[in-house]
């Protein structure tokens, strides 16, 4: 009987086996704010879902909107500013859930720049790595600081060269994500980075989010939920064991340099786990906050056509995981 | 009809399938786009790119003028660089064997690649973006110019050498009317390449340009930029182009032959 009973379990068990293929499209090359979804690939999380999961390394937030309104990826990571402005160009896309529950938006200089607050910036040439949402953002973060958004020198970059072209005194600062923190402490040197976080400064808004085209969420509503289960358990078990997170992420990805992107954990898990996260669970959209990310991405420029906070997100999907910490 | 109208009339005559099949393909696109429904940020209609002119908050003139200045100082550094150079290594054979192979090895660096590298050692803007045109301009104004000098008639060197000419007489009377025609071959190239190498520098590290507005464009999928930004693009190439071939009809009108002409 027992037998029977194994034999049973193996043949109701075997529709799980039928694993749903996912692509997930990354907004840029693997860095430490990935490596949960790796933990969660470890640990077995997706295959428990169903889920044949794909992960695409990325080109920025505005090519990964693009793949997945082409569905060319199932779900995508990008700045929130960037999907609000592909919806509002016409973009079939809905964010499910926040990646970073406050942005990262920052700006990075040599110590010995004397940068203390936003007001100092003024007169200095900033280079923007093209490939995020900084350049769409600042206008909004200098009218927050009563700065004029040109009294500063922007100066397109290769996202590569950032660090170079500040560490050759080419310009002064440059805007980029507040975890990379570590190259740059590698390429500026030990205790030489300086640096401004736009979230201390009054920009509270969304950072990277997950988004799905529209269609996704007609067809095959199941398959986000399952993603962001399997994704979020990745994040609250990355959380309690950060080391272990990024030697999955190592393990999977050649290249990658541990000790760097160990570095920057501690300040990644207090960007996406807030209290907003213990709260409603990890990756909670609110409505408010949306608002506010919305306003501030047509602060300049207004919108093709006029954006609803209620048709670019969603959180029927959330999957409710509580972080332990 | 006087014999300046005939040619004229031909000249047209020549050009019209071109433009034809040009403004075809271009009806074609906005068709397409128009039934399709294919989304502006993905691939914008003509029409969608052109009116992007209209908006001042592109700065068209400031980034138009910035490449522009980029390119010519491509062209004309990589020209008298190029021309030099090949004067100086055909003028000397020691010159020729020791200066060729670096030559040779220089112009299969892929300069895509090295262009980060230039920011760091130059900065950025016009300049640096001159000296990146330059090194990818430069090389075939060099084996062009060195060939047409190495390559005239050993028949001729051969007759002026028993009239005893100078070798500076031989230089200029000989060898230099013999490149001509081979340096106006390497102006053309040059004329595209320095446009490459412009547009290139911008997309490293740049303030303003029409590589610039690319870049700035895809992040913001300003796409109907882009596609304006190109159209302008291959017009200051095909412009100066068209300069070169110009030039060419008036300064070496025996070397040049053109097929509506003929």
């Amino acid at each position: 009987m027992p037998r029977f009973l194994v034999a049973l379990a193996l043949a109701l068990s075997f529709p799980a086996l039928a694993q749903d293929k996912f692509i997930l499209q990354l907004n840029w090359f693997q860095l430490a704010d990935h490596s949960p979804i790796y933990l969660a690939m470890k640990k077995g999380y997706y295959k428990d879902e169903g889920l044949d999961l794909t992960v695409l390394r990325g080109a920025g937030s505005a090519d990964s909107a693009k793949k997945v309104d082409l569905k060319q990826a199932d779900l995508g990571i990008s700045d929130a500013p960037t999907v609000i402005t592909a919806i509002s160009k016409g973009a079939d896309l809905k964010m499910v859930a926040v990646v970073f529950d406050k942005a990262g938006n920052n700006v990075f200089f040599k110590k010995s720049a004397n940068i203390q607050k936003p007001q100092d910036l003024v007169g200095k040439k900033i280079a923007v790595p093209p490939a995020d949402s900084h350049r769409v953002l600042w206008p909004a973060f200098a009218a927050l600081n009563k700065l004029d958004p040109n009294s500063v020198t922007l100066v397109n970059i290769k996202p590569e060269g950032k660090q170079a072209i500040v560490a050759a005194g080419e310009v002064d600062a440059s805007f980029d994500l507040y975890t990379s923190y570590a190259i740059w402490e590698k390429v500026l040197g030990k205790g030489q980075v300086g640096h401004l976080l736009w979230a201390d400064y009054g920009l509270p808004i969304y950072g990277h989010t997950y988004f799905v085209n529209t269609e996704t969420e007609k067809k095959n509503p199941k398959l986000i939920e399952r993603f962001l289960r399997a994704t979020h358990k990745g994040w609250r078990d990355g959380q309690a064991n950060p080391a272990e997170a990024i030697d999955a992420m190592v393990a999977a990805v050649p290249g990658l340099d541990r000790e760097a992107l160990l570095a920057t954990t501690p300040q990644i898990y207090d960007l996406c786990i807030t209290e907003r996260s213990r709260k409603n669970g990890i990756g909670w959209i609110e409505q408010d906050l949306m608002q506010r990310t919305i306003d501030i991405t047509f602060a300049q420029n207004k919108p093709d056509k006029p954006v609803k906070v209620g048709d670019v997100f969603t959180n029927a999907y959330s999957s409710k995981i509580m972080p332990t910490k | 009809m006087t014999r300046q109208d005939g040619r004229l009339v031909q000249a047209i005559t020549y050009y019209i399938p071109s433009v034809l099949v040009m403004l075809g393909l271009l009806a074609l696109w906005q068709i397409a786009v128009d039934i399709g429904g294919v989304k502006e940020y993905i691939l914008p209609s003509p029409s969608a790119a052109v009116k992007a002119y209209f908006r001042p908050n592109y700065q068209w003139t400031a980034n138009f003028l910035t490449t522009l200045y980029a390119v010519l100082g491509a062209f004309v550094l990589s020209a008298v660089l190029g021309i030099a150079l090949a004067v100086v290594i055909v003028w000397n054979d020691l010159l020729m064997r020791a200066i060729m192979p670096v030559l040779v090895l220089f112009n299969t660096l892929p300069k895509v690649a090295l262009a980060p590298l230039f920011v760091i050692w130059l900065g950025y803007g016009v300049w640096p973006n001159i000296v990146i045109g330059t090194t990818i301009a430069f090389f075939p104004m060099v084996v062009n110019t060195a060939v047409g000098l190495a390559t005239a008639e050993p028949e001729m060197l051969d007759l002026v050498r028993t009239l005893r000419a100078s070798r500076w007489q031989v230089f200029l009377k000989i060898r230099f009317p013999n490149a001509v025609p081979y340096i106006f071959t390497g102006l053309k190239l040059n004329a595209t390449m320095s446009v490459i190498g412009a547009i290139v520098g911008e997309f490293v590290a740049s303030e303003r340009g029409l590589g610039a507005l690319i870049i700035a464009g895809g992040v913001t999928l300003e796409t109907p930029s882009i596609f304006a930004s190109l159209i302008l693009i291959s017009v200051l190439g095909l412009v100066l182009y068209g300069i070169v071939v110009a030039v060419e009809q008036i300064v070496a009108p025996w070397a040049y032959r053109s097929d509506a002409a003929n």
